[in-house]
């Protein structure tokens, strides 16, 4: 029993300081800290969240869900074959696109919002793309990196046993570049979604960015932070996907000692 | 018939178009193994011996002269050649037993037959119970051994050894000598042995090769004339192996250039050479 406890101990170690902050949310209203008008108790916001249904809530949340994944696609899509492409499988390539690159990289998403609006007007295919130009840079340059980071060894190793380029590939390139592939995949991820809740302002019907802006413009205080708690919650949970994901596929790493434990 | 032929070798690395004199890694290099013997070679760092390792293994291509195996010129990469590269190279993401079978994977062998042959190679160096196993779960001797087990797994004829056992500690490297000497009496393979490390050069070997500092050139061939089977620690203090010690650390003390350049070599050669014995 003791044991059990000491091991939920270290499982919710990380949790305590967040319960904590959830409770005095909770309380500080009624008890005068802070002004419900502008900080609604965490009750209070349950509350308005049920008037609004349920359902409307998880349907904001899909919608949300839905454009970071359309997003992200894209960015896998685009990005893995140009990072191979551009990590050596073709330097001359790789030369010419290098400056270009880094030259778009800088751009952030945000300044591009009344340019792509200009374009393709307010709607989905301008938040996809947001969304994707977020996301792509991380998830491009990690990957890049990763590739020019393979142990030279390895594939000299593969070659004096007569491996071909596909065998190569498959067998060593691949697997090598897993750790950082996965990493920038994350990267990407997070910088997907960070964007999503700017990129839903422009001109959305649903999602939890428009519910936050929709909020805000109506005057419901307590659905903005529902929108923000939503937010969060969806955030990390994505993250949290991840990296299960993440260490799933690159088990063979050694672990940091308190990791491990 | 002599197994491994290298005629009149040349290499050389500088700049293409450059106007300064070519830098020669490697020139009129001769070197004759019979089939199944067991040859090291030695030298000052520099002298060229990866160069040689590289050509014979096919990933470079000589400029002059060449290289025969069985009499046919070696065209590249090829799974009748193993070299066991120095600094175990294991792939991270491969349990031992993955590891092992890499090669045979390469070459396309069944999985049920592939099994078999690892299991055989594992047991050969040691590792039984340590299939399953990340390298990095492995000490570095045993590393090592895996290293070496991946390469006889496909079964080449000849096996090059780029100083495979420099990174591990003395004794297991003493250990790991004695088990290289019974693989090769069990597996009669050719064995192409680089080191800078003399004791070994002579412990192990039909004969040594020592070469020249750059350009490399073998300078001599020593017969090595110790009994067989042969096991490192109850040779190494027989007046013969003495004798043919100081004959081969005579020949690469010529090589040593003036003091400047001998304090650049890595700590371990001078000590070596200076001292062989003192680490035991």
């Amino acid at each position: 029993m003791k044991r059990f406890l000491i091991k939920a101990n270290k499982r919710l170690m990380s949790f305590y300081l967040l319960i904590i902050l959830l409770v005095i949310w909770q309380l500080a209203p009624s008890l005068g800290w802070t002004n419900p008008m502008y900080v609604p108790s965490l009750s209070t916001i349950a509350t308005e969240a049920v008037k609004m249904t349920i359902p409307q809530v998880l349907l904001n949340v899909g919608v949300s869900l839905r454009r970071v994944l359309i997003g992200f696609l894209l960015c896998v899509a685009g990005g893995l074959p140009l990072a191979f492409l551009m990590g050596g499988a073709v330097p001359k390539v790789a030369l010419a696109l290098r400056s270009l690159m880094q030259f778009l990289s800088q751009i952030p998403a945000y300044i591009l919002f009344p340019v792509i609006t200009m374009i393709w007007g307010p709607g989905e295919k301008s938040i996809a793309i947001v969304i994707f130009w977020s996301g792509f840079w991380p998830l491009l340059f990690t990957t890049i990196q990763g590739i020019q980071d393979i142990d030279p060894k390895l594939i000299r190793c593969a070659r004096t046993m007569n491996a071909g380029p596909l065998t190569l590939f498959v067998k060593v390139i691949l697997p090598a570049v897993l750790p950082n592939l996965m990493r920038g995949i994350r990267l990407g991820m997070t910088n997907c979604f960070l964007i999503l809740i700017g990129a839903e302002t422009m001109g959305g019907e649903s999602g939890i960015g428009w519910l936050i802006n929709h909020s805000q413009r109506m005057g419901q205080v307590p659905l903005i932070y529902l929108g923000a708690i939503l937010a969060a919650v969806l955030g990390f949970l994505l993250n949290l996907l991840m990296l299960k994901l993440e260490n799933r596929i690159v088990k063979w790493k050694q672990l940091p000692e308190d990791a491990a434990a | 018939m002599a197994k491994i032929e290298i005629k009149n070798l040349s290499r050389t690395y500088g700049k293409k178009g450059s106007k300064t004199e070519k830098f020669y890694a490697l020139r009129d290099f001769n070197l004759s193994i019979d089939q199944g013997e067991f040859v090291t070679i030695v030298g000052p760092s520099g002298c060229g011996k990866s160069t040689l390792l590289d050509l014979l293994i096919g990933l470079s291509r000589p400029e002059t002269g060449q290289i025969l195996i069985d009499d046919k010129p070696v065209e590249g990469p090829a799974l009748d050649r193993g070299i066991v590269l120095q600094g175990y190279a294991l792939f991270p993401w491969r349990t031992v037993r993955k590891n092992v079978e890499l090669g045979l994977e390469i070459k396309g062998v069944p999985r049920k037959e592939r099994r078999e042959i690892s299991d055989h190679y594992i047991k050969l160096v040691d590792l039984a119970g340590f299939e399953n196993h990340y390298p990095y779960e492995l000490s570095g001797g045993m590393q090592q051994r895996a290293a070496i087990a991946r390469i006889l797994a496909y079964d080449p004829d000849v096996l090059l050894m780029d100083e495979p056992f420099a990174a591990v500690d003395a004794q297991t490297r003493e250990v790991m000598q004695d088990e290289l000497l019974s693989i090769w009496e069990k597996t009669g393979k050719t064995v192409l042995f680089v080191t800078h490390n003399i004791e070994e050069a002579v412990g192990l070997a039909d004969k040594v090769a020592v070469l020249s500092r750059s350009p490399g050139a073998v300078k001599e061939v020593i017969d090595i004339d110790l009994p067989r089977p042969r096991r490192i620690g109850s040779v190494r203090n027989t007046p013969d192996f003495n004798l043919l010690y100081h004959r081969v650390w005579e020949l690469l003390q010529d090589n040593r250039e003036p003091a400047g350049a001998a304090a650049r070599l890595p700590a371990e050669s001078v000590a070596d050479k200076i001292m062989p014995d003192a680490v035991l």
